[in-house]
C-alpha cells in the first residue's frame, strides 16, 4: 500500500514538532490537522513503529537529541574512514577532487604523509604502472559526485577501496563508493553568492580522521616499544 | 558498474525522494510503498554500495550535521563573525581593480589558503595571485591594493606547521611599507595586534587540541565574506 495523503500529513506534523523539540498526543495531533482522531492513531502503525509513542519517540530522538547524536554519528563516519585507512596501512592512499575540493587533495596528502602514509595525488599513471590489483584506496572529494567517476572506477577495477566526500548521496560516485560520506552545500553564481562550506567542512571531517589515525599509530608504536 | 531492474529503479526513486525532503524512513514503510518485500529494498540498498538499512540510515543521517554546525565549528572568529567578514568584503570590494596578493610561504597551509582563495576571488573579476614573491611590492601599473597574510600558529597535537616565529614577517613589511592594505587572519591573538595589519582577523582557538581547524575557519570566514560581496 503506497503512502497516503493523510499519513504524509500526519508524518510532516510529527516531524515539524520533534524539529521543535516536543512530541505531540494524538489528541494535539488529530487538532492540528484536521485529521480525524482514530484515523491519527491508525498512522503510526502503518508507517512501520509500534504505535504512537514509538513513533513520535523515535522521531524525537532523531530530530530533538540532534546535536549529540549527530556528533556521533560525525565520529562514527570518521572512525569508519579512519578504520579503512589504517587497515590498509603500508599500501598507497590516492587523493582526488575537483572545484573547491582541489585544496582537499593537497592538505590531505601532506597530512596522512605525515602519519607516515604512502599518500600521494591520483593520476590515471598510477595505474598503468602497476600490477592489474593491488591494495590501497582512494579518497575522492567531488560535490557533484559525478566528475571523479572515472577515477572511481579505475580504482575499484584495481582492487582499490573508494571513499567518497560528496554533496549528496544519490550521485555515480556514492554508488561506486564503498564509503560515501555526504556533506550538503549550496550551489549558487556569484550574482547572489551563498557561502559553499563543502571544502571547509571536507578538512574539519579529515581532521577528525586524521586524529583518530594519529592516536591509534601513537598507541601501535608504544606497544610495539614496549615489546622490544 | 551496476545495473538496475525498472523494479529496482522504482524504488531508488523512492528512496530518493525521501532522502530530498530529508525524511526519516523504515524498511517496512519503503517496502509497503514499494510494494516489493524488504529482502528487495536491503538488495538494492546493497546495491547502492551500503549494507543494509541500518548504514544507510547512517549515512542519511550525515545529510543533517552541517545544518545543524556539528562537522563545522561553531565559533570562527574570536569576534563577532558578521562583522569580520562584511569588513573582509569591504576590502575585496575597495580593491577590486587594484594589484592584490595573498601571501602563499608554507605548503602546509598558507599556500592551500591561498591558492583557494585566488581562484574564488577570480570569479568575481578580482584578481590576487597567491604569491610569496618580493617583486610583488614593486611597482606596477595598478595601485596597491590588499594583501592577505594567514598566519597560523597553534597546530593539533603533533602537527608541524613549519611556521617559525618571525614567518612572513618580512614580506608583511615590505608589502606594508609599498602601501598594500595589509589583512591578516591568524590564531596567535599578539600577532593580530602587533603586524601592523590595517585589518586583523583573529581566528578561534581550537576546542580540541588533536583536532585542528584553522583551515576550516579561514575557509567558512571567507566564504561569507565573498557571499557579502556579492550582495554589496
Amino acid at each position: 500500500m503506497a503512502i497516503s495523503e493523510t499519513q504524509r500529513r500526519v508524518h510532516d506534523y510529527v516531524r515539524i514538532c520533534a524539529q521543535q523539540g516536543t512530541r505531540p498526543t494524538i489528541s494535539q495531533a488529530a487538532k492540528d490537522t484536521g485529521i480525524p482522531r482514530s484515523t491519527v492513531a491508525r498512522v503510526a502503525s502503518s508507517l512501520g513503529y509500534d504505535g504512537w509513542l514509538d513513533f513520535t519517540e523515535q522521531m524525537a530522538h532523531y530530530y530533538a537529541s540532534g546535536i549529540d547524536e549527530e556528533r556521533g554519528v560525525v565520529n562514527d563516519s570518521a572512525q569508519i574512514i579512519a578504520d579503512a585507512l589504517l587497515g590498509r596501512r603500508g599500501f598507497p592512499v590516492l587523493v582526488d577532487g575537483v572545484g573547491d575540493a582541489e585544496i582537499c587533495v593537497s592538505y590531505l596528502t601532506l597530512r596522512l604523509s605525515e602519519l607516515g602514509m604512502m599518500a600521494m595525488p591520483f593520476s590515471d599513471g598510477f595505474f598503468d604502472a602497476r600490477p592489474a590489483r593491488m591494495q590501497g584506496v582512494l579518497i575522492v572529494f567531488n560535490e557533484s559526485g559525478m566528475t571523479l567517476l572515472p577515477a572511481c572506477v579505475t580504482a575499484n577495477e584495481h582492487g582499490f577501496e573508494v571513499i567518497a566526500v560528496t554533496a549528496s548521496h544519490d550521485t555515480p560516485v556514492s554508488k561506486v563508493a564503498e564509503v560515501n560520506i555526504v556533506i550538503k552545500n549550496r550551489k549558487s553564481v556569484p550574482q547572489s553568492y551563498e557561502p559553499n562550506y563543502f571544502a571547509a567542512g571536507s578538512i574539519a571531517l579529515f581532521e577528525r580522521v586524521l586524529a583518530i589515525c594519529s592516536r591509534e599509530l601513537q598507541r601501535t608504536l608504544r606497544v610495539t616499544a614496549t615489546n622490544r | 558498474m551496476e545495473s538496475y531492474t525498472p523494479l529496482e529503479r522504482e524504488i531508488l526513486q523512492h528512496i530518493s525522494a525521501h532522502i530530498s525532503r530529508n525524511e526519516e524512513v523504515s524498511l517496512t514503510q519503503l517496502s509497503d510503498e514499494c510494494h516489493v518485500a524488504k529482502s528487495s529494498i536491503i538488495k538494492v540498498l546493497q546495491k547502492l554500495g551500503y549494507q543494509g538499512m541500518k548504514e544507510f540510515r547512517r549515512n542519511l543521517r550525515m545529510d543533517a550535521q552541517t545544518r545543524a554546525n556539528v562537522l563545522l565549528p561553531r565559533s570562527v572568529t574570536h569576534a563577532d563573525l558578521d562583522q569580520a567578514s562584511s569588513a573582509l568584503a569591504q576590502c575585496f570590494r575597495t580593491h577590486a581593480d587594484s594589484r592584490n596578493f595573498i601571501f602563499s610561504g608554507d605548503k602546509r597551509c598558507a599556500s592551500l589558503l591561498a591558492a583557494y582563495m585566488s581562484r574564488k576571488l577570480a570569479m568575481f573579476d578580482i584578481l590576487s595571485p597567491d604569491s610569496y614573491d618580493y617583486a610583488m611590492t614593486a611597482k606596477g601599473t595598478r595601485p596597491f591594493g590588499f594583501a592577505i597574510f594567514c598566519f597560523h600558529r597553534e597546530a593539533g597535537e603533533g602537527g608541524h606547521l613549519g611556521q617559525q616565529p618571525g614567518y612572513g614577517q618580512g614580506m608583511l613589511a615590505e608589502a606594508k611599507h609599498a602601501g598594500y592594505e595589509i589583512v591578516v587572519i591568524s590564531d596567535d591573538a599578539g600577532l593580530c595586534c602587533n603586524a601592523g595589519a590595517d585589518l586583523a582577523i583573529l581566528i578561534a582557538k581550537n576546542s580540541e587540541a588533536a583536532i585542528d581547524l584553522y583551515m576550516t575557519r579561514v575557509l567558512m570566514l571567507f566564504e561569507l565574506a565573498l557571499s557579502k560581496l556579492s550582495r554589496m
